[in-house]
């Protein structure tokens, strides 16, 4: 990466490790984000993808914690107050997780949950976070009913939205995707692919996008990590990584892809495959 | 979805419900071996001769076929009159409206104990899950589960009105007395709601939707809000269980404390086979098994959205 600012987001030779047995499950993984930018992390489940999120988020489970430095902004998330990192949580990072039809509580009108999170990390009045939750959702193009709609009476793509709706009302500078178009249908998945884009170019937010969907991220990311079983096999540019794939590893995820798609477009009547 | 249209609906439905369990608790009373003819005779000390017991049948109405019983018995009770004790021919309605006020008053203070209690137990044990304010309050609570009643308000009259002299050792006697009993009653529900609770807190805590709110940065309050609404479903349904039972299982913890209350008046009827009583009190504690359940089931649909819907269906 060419840029000389400070990095939005920079981790050095992390290791999460399982607390009681000393055993590590990721490691030594470095990168640095940049504001409008865009890391994409692929590999297959349970090579610690999510993980890293969680460690960057000062989320990990009870029995787990990070080694090494992972600072966002000037923040050292490490050495942060649980106070200090939920205060970042929101505003400076925002989350789309990975299964939205149980991302939000089921209790409670997604207007209700929208109001109350803005009023609690931006200090709004009930009147201003009412206006800033449906000029999200006019973002995303959801319609304002959504506002007095429960969890349960809507799809998981409008659901998946909704969390894109959030992170723009709250203007988070981060936003962190787990998996975002693994519960979605095709044409869910485009939809919401486009409004991560815009939410980088009008936004300027930085984006990480954790997928095993290598279209997907293909679409986004600038810069790649690529994981397997816990460690970082590939690094660095998104296009030099995809073109000429070092690591068997990545060949096989990169190769395995072209076979798919190349299926999938002669299915479809197409004579052309890029990859 | 509209709660009130739910409400109307549910007490609609009840009816059939009252009318079936106003036959059984007549038929169940009806199919007892002793004959009420001569037990009424039997506790007011005559000798039940063939003729005394036709003239006290004749009396009493029970020549008249079954229905016409029941019927007339139903149209009574609808009216507020349950007929007349045997022993001493007072008015069922009006000696259970005497007893009941002492009994709703010590299950009210119990209800509140209990709520107060567990509620706080849980939110102790989630807040500290693992550590040693959890596992003391574990260990605690399987003690007062353990713990018989009777065995623990004895412990209790010994220490606070024999030993320590502070409370009244029973009897109705101004609001000092009623601190014992309503201990001693709520004492194993504390337990089990407490346990209850904090264990369905734990699990909500493990939900999506709760790492989602904590990765919006939501305050710790905030998130234990949710979690404990999340959390209500299985302790609502129990206590429209333990609500009705807090009513009319007071029997051990009223002889004790020696508490003018409805399981006295209950206990001592069913040993003086004295039929209007007992009959008036399963009518009572039945009636009141289904509001209870009806109040815990609105309740339920109150705090879920999705209860309301299905309710609807």
């Amino acid at each position: 990466m060419s840029c000389t600012e400070t990095p939005l987001v920079r981790m050095e030779h992390v290791r999460i490790v399982h607390t009681d047995s000393g055993r590590p499950i990721v490691n030594d993984v470095s990168f640095a984000l940049h504001r409008g930018h865009c890391l994409g992390i692929v590999g297959e489940s349970g090579s610690g993808k999510t993980l890293i999120c969680r460690a960057l988020l000062g989320l990990l489970p009870p029995a787990l914690h990070a080694e090494g430095v992972i600072r966002f902004e000037e923040t050292d998330m490490l050495r942060a107050s649980p106070e200090e990192a939920r205060r970042l949580r929101g505003t400076g990072m925002g989350s789309i997780l990975q299964q939205p039809m149980t991302a939000f509580d089921p209790l409670y009108t997604l207007g209700d949950q929208f109001t109350e999170t803005l009023r609690e990390k931006l200090q709004l009045n009930a009147a201003d976070a009412d206006a800033l939750a449906r000029f999200g959702l006019s973002q995303v193009k959801l319609p304002e009913t959504v506002m007095k709609s429960y969890p349960h009476q809507l799809s998981g793509g409008m659901l998946q939205r909704c969390m894109i709706a959030l992170t723009l009302a709250l203007r988070s500078r981060l936003v962190v995707a787990d998996e975002p178009t693994t519960a979605l249908d095709a044409a869910n998945q485009y939809e919401v692919l486009q409004r991560f884009r815009r939410l980088r170019e009008e936004h300027d937010a930085a984006l990480i996008v954790v997928s095993h969907d290598l279209g997907a991220v293909q679409m986004l990311a600038d810069s790649l990590l690529v994981m397997c079983r816990g460690h970082c096999v590939e690094a660095g540019d998104a296009e030099t990584v995809f073109n000429a794939p070092q690591h068997p590893y990545t060949q096989y995820l990169v190769g395995t892809r072209l076979a798919l798609t190349r299926g999938f477009r002669r299915a479809l009547g197409e004579n052309h495959v890029s990859a | 979805m509209n709660i009130g249209s739910y409400i109307v609906r549910r007490l609609l439905g009840l009816l059939p419900l009252l009318l079936a369990i106003s036959f059984f608790s007549f038929v169940i009373i009806q199919l007892s071996p002793s004959d009420p003819a001569e037990v009424a005779i039997r506790v007011n000390a005559m000798t039940p001769t063939p003729e005394l017991i036709a003239e006290v049948r004749e009396e009493m109405g029970l020549d008249k076929p079954f229905l016409e019983r029941y019927l007339t018995w139903l149209n009574n009770a609808v009216h507020g009159d349950l007929g007349k004790r045997y022993v001493d021919g007072k008015s069922v309605a009006g000696e259970m409206l005497k007893a009941l006020p002492p009994t709703l008053m010590l299950a009210a203070t119990s209800a509140a104990l209990m709520l107060a209690c567990s509620i706080a137990a849980a939110f102790v044990g989630v807040l500290f899950e693992g550590r040693w304010p959890d596992l003391l309050l574990r260990g605690l609570i399987f003690l007062g589960t353990s713990v018989p009643a009777f065995w623990a308000g004895l412990l209790l009259i010994w220490l606070f009105a024999v030993h320590l002299d502070l409370l009244p050792t029973g009897g109705l006697s101004g609001p000092s007395s009623l601190v014992l009993p309503a201990v001693t009653l709520a004492l194993p529900y504390i337990s089990a709601y407490a346990r209850l609770l904090r264990n369905s807190m734990v699990q909500t805590k493990q939900q999506n939707f709760v790492l989602y709110a904590k990765a919006c940065g939501r305050s710790r309050g905030a998130v234990l809000r949710h979690i404990f609404r999340n959390s209500l479903q299985s302790s609502l349904t129990g206590l429209g269980m333990s609500l009705p039972k807090l009513v009319a299982g007071t029997f051990v913890v009223e002889c004790i404390f020696a508490w003018p209350g409805l399981g006295r008046l209950c206990v001592t009827a069913i040993f003086n086979r004295d039929f209007p009583v007992i009959q008036a009190y399963v009518l009572l504690m039945a009636v009141l098994f289904v509001l209870c359940n009806l109040c815990m089931d609105i309740c339920s649909a109150l705090v879920d959205p999705r209860l309301r819907e299905r309710g609807l269906q």
